[in-house]
């Protein structure tokens, strides 16, 4: 225990070094204006940066590339909430409630809600970090290929809860998103589909460029349609007070926020998941469990609090992971890990051991690099809301710029803008006719996942492979969530007639 | 009305002077006429056909900005990992040869996608301009560290193995299904893990084992990930020195020992800097020459090295790069029908 407290003294003495600081600090501020450009984001800056930390000692180096990660979601919430574009893929859950509340004149409270939920959630799944460090592997080694699918089934499971008011159109838009996915290499079997001889189309389609079209595109021209002359016909009064009462409704949902950080954490720790499932999961089950379900998709802010505190919190989980086990959760750990061979530390269960002190300083990296990022963003909210009384004879080519930019910045190709203009066009079209994004984005994330674990559990583990525990348990919890609803009804005393 | 026509006339006069006088400097331009003028001040693309974190991706990362002060030039990497490198392949090939986009890539990759003839290849790599070689590799065998098995003797002794690769016609899932068919184990190969995907199972034991290149298992060893049981080929590798080659091992008959042989001579993994056929010969020996100083650089190599898990690392010479290429060709027939036979054979199939 004494070696513990000791090894985070010399973590806490590493990470307020003057240099480190600076490069934290740094870092922070890019990865936020990354985060809020849509399209652009800590998967840009973090190849940019790898560069420049060959000379550095690993002490300046990895939390500079660790505030480079961190402090990106926070910043995408910006967009996702004031111009219904997701500033990243995870964001786009936020999107939902976010950007409905801009349009009642709530953005402000939207943004402190956002910020607050992010910032806590990421100080939160750090401290969950911590404590679990003796713990994690056998965690990870619970999860096996038919637990994974399991989870994978319980956000497919969480599309029934988006469907809004017609669930034919919410299937029917989650079965357009799985089958957009399928467009490629099939993981498994190597066979092509849909992709019509196209090396571009072998990976499948970008999910930024999914988003930026659904989300971005389709909203401007729906704009555009209608005739509006700004994001919000009246001009919002940014005031400090609006982005606390922000922060207060953290407070007043604390237990949504709580179940929210765990779930982006537990998906952040298990390898092969993702960030969006996690932010969609926290979604679908703050809407099950709420009281007021029927708000959620209108500008209710407990949209806005339960994907931002997963996001976040998910970054502690798979840091965790990266570091104990050299196993990165997604794109950006990957670079991460890559960060990591290039300054001379190899990650490992040694990092948890010999390099204790510097796992510390990472960990604690990604506290303050929440706090500052969430500080930044809380202050500026009021300014940053005037943004949506701008005209859109401004805004519109301007926000259309730095769409198709950041597609074409995401795979470096340029027919990745097609695929924004397209699924611009086929966003608009359904929401147009009452089918709903956010299913169709769910059904695209979930589709190949799903595909990918339920092939490699049965011919890993044969017809059986879903007699496990986890799965019983996962099983259970879905049908709990969805039975809760009713259960509720059932034992609410009615009120006597009179 | 009048000054207004005099202006555009005397405006139209201008612009008209402007594109001869262009036209003029563009035309009087004195002819470059070596290729360390060509280069001077010019940016550079270097196109790498993996992701941004992958180790060829910091490879090149470290030599670029070092080649971009001997070439007089500046330096842009450009990821194209698209459809498993083979975005980043085409592009390479079908770039104009001026030699202002090159590619940095690892050989093993674009070669068996063309001796395999997979999908989408625009490219023959056989046309590449090669340009230098990188850091050479060899391939091991590992086993997962949760699995009792610690000798080829125990892989024979035991039923139903699941070995996993990543990647479905790639370097690994080939290499993978040699060692069933050389060692006649009672295995199967799973095919189509990502990367992500497959270290998991192979620490929690879900997979027995696989193929890997010498140095991502070099540092996944050090993670407790797996033990290497055996170095493919007749010779042991700088990497893992005290590890015997699988011929040390099994008394093999010569056709499986040449399968072996295979993954260090013609498919041996290395990495290559190259450019679009057609690129003219004095570009090319400018750009060995900055090449190979760069590569020499202290910094570059303690990069290679932290990357690699090892030092004193065997490079790859522009001659070992193209001999490669050469014998791979000339034996497509052999190698493309020999692994669609394995991979019909091994490969775990719904």
């Amino acid at each position: 225990m004494n070696d513990l407290f000791q090894a985070m003294g010399i973590g806490i003495t590493t990470l307020f070094q003057p240099d480190t600081m600076l490069y934290l600090i740094s870092a922070v501020i890019i990865s936020l204006i990354f985060g809020i450009i849509p399209g652009i984001s800590a998967m840009t800056s973090m190849p940019l940066a790898l560069p420049f930390i060959f000379r550095m000692t690993p002490e300046v180096a990895l939390p500079f590339l660790v505030g480079l990660c961190s402090a990106g979601m926070t910043g995408g919430a910006i967009s996702a909430i004031l111009l219904n574009v997701p500033g990243t893929p995870g964001n786009a859950a936020t999107v939902i409630d976010g950007y409905p509340m801009t349009q009642k004149g709530e953005g402000n409270r939207a943004i402190g809600a956002a910020v607050t939920a992010s910032m806590t959630g990421g100080v939160f799944s750090v401290i969950l970090s911590i404590a679990m460090i003796p713990i994690v592997l056998p965690i990870i080694m619970l999860f096996n290929m038919p637990e994974l699918l399991f989870t994978i089934i319980l956000g497919l499971a969480f599309m029934a809860v988006m469907t809004g008011k017609s669930k034919i159109k919410g299937l029917v838009s989650g079965g357009v998103g799985l089958l957009i996915s399928f467009i490629g290499f099939q993981a498994v079997t190597g066979q092509e589909r849909f992709a019509f001889g196209t090396v571009f189309l072998y990976d499948g389609l970008d999910i930024t460029a999914i988003c930026l079209g659904l989300f971005g595109v389709a909203e401007l021209m729906e704009m555009h349609i209608k005739g509006q002359t700004s994001i919000v016909q009246t001009k919002l009064k940014g005031t400090l007070s609006q982005t606390i009462q922000g922060a207060k409704d953290v407070w007043h949902h604390k237990w949504l926020w709580f179940r929210s950080t765990i779930i982006g954490y537990i998906v952040g720790v298990i390898p092969g998941i993702g960030a969006t499932t996690s932010c969609f999961v926290a979604y679908g089950q703050a809407k099950q469990l709420s009281k007021n379900p029927e708000k959620f998709g209108t500008g209710c802010v407990e949209g806005v609090i339960a994907p931002q505190s997963s996001d976040n919190a998910n970054n502690g989980g798979s840091l965790l992971t990266t570091m104990a086990l050299g196993i990165p959760g997604d794109a950006m750990m990957a670079i991460l890990l890559g960060g990591f061979l290039l300054v001379g530390v190899i990650p490992g269960p040694t990092m948890l051991t010999e390099r204790l002190p510097l796992a510390y300083t990472l960990l604690l990296a990604i506290v303050f690099a929440n706090i500052i990022g969430g500080v930044i963003c809380f202050f500026s909210a009021r300014y940053m809301v005037k943004l949506t009384s701008i005209s859109l004879d401004f805004l519109f080519p301007l926000l259309i710029v730095i769409i198709l930019v950041g597609a074409f910045v995401t795979v470096n190709n340029i027919a990745n803008i097609i695929v924004v203009i397209i699924t611009g066009l086929i966003g608009f079209i359904g929401h147009r006719f009452g089918y709903p994004r956010p299913t169709l984005l769910l059904g695209f994330i979930m589709g190949p996942l799903f595909e990918k674990y339920f092939f490699h559990s049965l011919l890993l583990h044969g017809p059986w492979f879903f007699l496990t525990p986890i799965c019983g348990i996962i099983t259970a919890l879905i049908i709990g969530t969805f039975s809760y609803p009713y259960l509720r009804k059932a034992f609410t005393k009615q009120p006597a007639r009179v | 009305m009048r000054k207004r026509k005099l202006f555009t006339v005397l405006g139209g006069a201008c612009l008209i002077l402007l594109i001869v006088a262009l036209s003029l400097t563009t035309a009087c331009a004195p002819a470059v006429s070596t290729a360390a003028e060509f280069f001077k001040g010019k940016t550079i693309d270097i196109i790498v056909p993996h992701g941004a974190g992958a180790t060829y991706d910091l490879q090149v990362r470290a030599v670029a900005p070092i080649l971009a002060n001997h070439l007089g030039a500046y330096t842009t990497i450009k990821n194209l990992g698209g459809g498993g490198g083979l975005e980043g392949f085409n592009g390479i090939f079908d770039a104009k040869p001026d030699g202002l986009t090159l590619g940095y890539v690892q050989l093993q990759v674009p070669l068996l996608n063309n001796l395999m003839d997979a999908p989408g290849i625009k490219y023959d790599i056989s046309k590449y301009s090669v340009i230098g070689g990188g850091t050479s590799e060899g391939m091991v065998f590992v086993i997962s560290a949760v699995k009792p098995y610690k000798s080829v003797a125990d892989l024979k002794a035991a039923k139903n193995l699941k070995l996993g690769a990543i990647g479905v016609l790639g370097n690994y899932a080939l290499c993978t299904v040699t060692v069933p068919y050389a060692l006649d184990l009672d295995a199967k190969v799973l095919a189509g893990l990502a990367d992500k995907d497959y270290f998991p199972a192979m620490i929690r034991g879900e997979i027995d084992g696989g193929a890997q290149i010498d140095t991502g298992a070099l540092v996944r060893l050090k993670q407790g990930a797996h033990r290497v049981l055996f170095a493919f080929g007749e010779k042991r590798l700088p990497s893992f020195p005290d590890l015997p080659a699988i011929t040390e091992l099994v008394n093999l008959p010569q056709e499986k020992k040449d399968l072996f042989s295979m993954w260090v001579n013609e498919l041996g993994p290395g990495g290559g800097f190259v450019g679009p056929p057609g690129l003219p010969k004095d570009k090319i020996e400018f750009l060995q020459a900055a090449w190979e100083k760069s590569c020499k650089d202290p910094t570059v190599i303690k990069v290679f090295e932290d990357a690699a898990g090892y030092s004193k690392l065997p490079w790859l010479s522009k001659k070992d790069w193209e001999s490669r290429i050469e014998k791979g060709l000339k034996r497509k027939a052999e190698i493309k029908g020999t692994f669609e036979k394995l991979t019909k054979q091994y490969f775990l199939k719904m």
